[in-house]
């Protein structure tokens, strides 16, 4: 970290190589990020790339708002500002690009067969993401019971969710979880 | 915050720009631990009521298909949708900015005392809450698809495809969407009427 200007280069470097691979949800070029931010340029170790995973996890935002936590590790404030920017500016530039396209085409054939066909489609890959979560989540019975009690209250009453993983967090730092 | 009285040709809802930063503002802060989604769904679709829930899965769809994270792409979407660039921005910021800086926080506070107390504790009981937030969703929007066997059969497709062959998603989209597209191929008006979305007019 000699010259605070290059390490920012780098930062950039880094994570806009990343953005428009980012396919499939943000947590899938985490692996990447990985590789560059503790084996390529030695800005963290092993363990406090882990840990910073779950923060940026448990916090509020986007998944991909870890590169932040890497930029600050790497080079200050600036590096966190460098990272976001850099992660997420192109992607959002095509998707705005796309969505003005989008608009163009609101009554092509093409277009309402898209939206229509393609909802089932989601409806079924948002059942896969709920299970990855699951799956990726602590393999306790506690856990599971958690996760079904989750599904069957936010079905059939107006909890709010976020009372429901307060309770569950609860009994995680009770260490029953 | 401009409005445009009329603009839109369906009744739409009222959306304005401090309206879109404080939804998505709203949909980060409630999503500690995950489930972005389910929370985008809850807020954007049953609260605000600005999209039915099959205009929902689109841009869910849509989100999912380009790169970034979802919920970033899905707020560009929804903010261009309503208000054009500045919606979009407004939007992104509403969603970024607070989170970012509660994180840049908690990263300081991190490595300068070099532990995080108790959070994997308290993370693997909210993480287990938060899947159960992420199936949710799936339940819910089932019910408009329950008398459509062709909607259930694309969506019993894409789910064995991601969660039983363990196929990557890009190409489980790649093969099942154009397939989904040419079956629900708009053929004449009679399909349009009966399916009532009051979207189209001719």
């Amino acid at each position: 970290m000699s010259d605070g200007t290059n390490t920012l280069l780098t930062v950039a470097a880094v994570f806009a190589s990343l953005s428009l691979v980012s396919v499939g949800g943000g947590n899938t070029v985490l692996p990447e990020i990985h590789r560059a931010a503790v084996v390529g340029e030695h800005w963290m170790t092993d363990q406090q790339f882990a840990d910073i995973y779950a923060i940026s996890e448990a916090a509020p935002g986007p998944s991909s708002m870890i590169s932040s936590l890497v930029g600050y590790k790497a080079a200050g404030l600036p590096g966190a500002v460098v990272a976001i920017v850099s992660i997420l500016g192109p992607s959002s530039l095509l998707m705005y690009i796309a969505c003005l396209t989008w608009e163009r085409f609101r009554t092509a054939k093409w277009r309402i067969a898209f939206e229509k066909g393609l909802a089932p489609v989601s409806l079924g890959l948002l059942f896969s993401s709920g299970l990855t979560v699951v799956r990726s989540s602590d393999h306790s019975l506690v856990a599971y019971v958690i996760s079904v009690v989750t599904v069957v209250l936010l079905l059939r009453t107006k909890i709010s969710p976020l009372l429901l993983m307060g309770a569950a967090g609860v009994l995680g730092a009770l260490g029953l979880v | 915050m401009s409005e445009r009285p009329g603009a839109a040709p369906e009744p739409a809802p009222v959306v304005t720009l401090p309206g879109l930063a404080v939804v998505f503002l709203k949909i980060a802060l409630a999503s500690f631990g995950g489930g972005l989604s389910a929370w985008t769904q809850r807020v954007v679709v049953e609260q605000r009521r600005w999209l039915n829930n099959e205009q929902f899965l689109s841009a869910v769809t849509i989100s999912r298909l380009f790169p970034g994270p979802n919920q970033v792409n899905m707020a560009i979407y929804i903010g261009e949708h309503f208000k054009g660039l500045p919606g979009a921005l407004a939007a992104l910021a509403g969603l970024l900015v607070v989170p970012l800086c509660i994180l840049l926080t908690l990263g300081w506070a991190y490595f300068h005392y070099h532990q995080v107390p108790a959070l994997r504790a308290v993370l693997s009981g909210v993480v287990a809450a938060a899947a159960g937030m992420a199936l949710s969703m799936g339940f819910k929007l089932i019910g408009n698809y329950l008398r459509q066997p062709d909607a259930l059969l694309f969506a019993a497709a894409a789910f064995a495809g991601v969660s039983v062959l363990h196929l990557s998603l890009p190409l489980v989209v790649v093969v099942l969407a154009p397939l989904a597209m040419a079956w629900y191929w708009p053929r004449g008006k009679a399909a349009v009427v009966e399916e009532g979305s009051g979207e189209r007019r001719h």
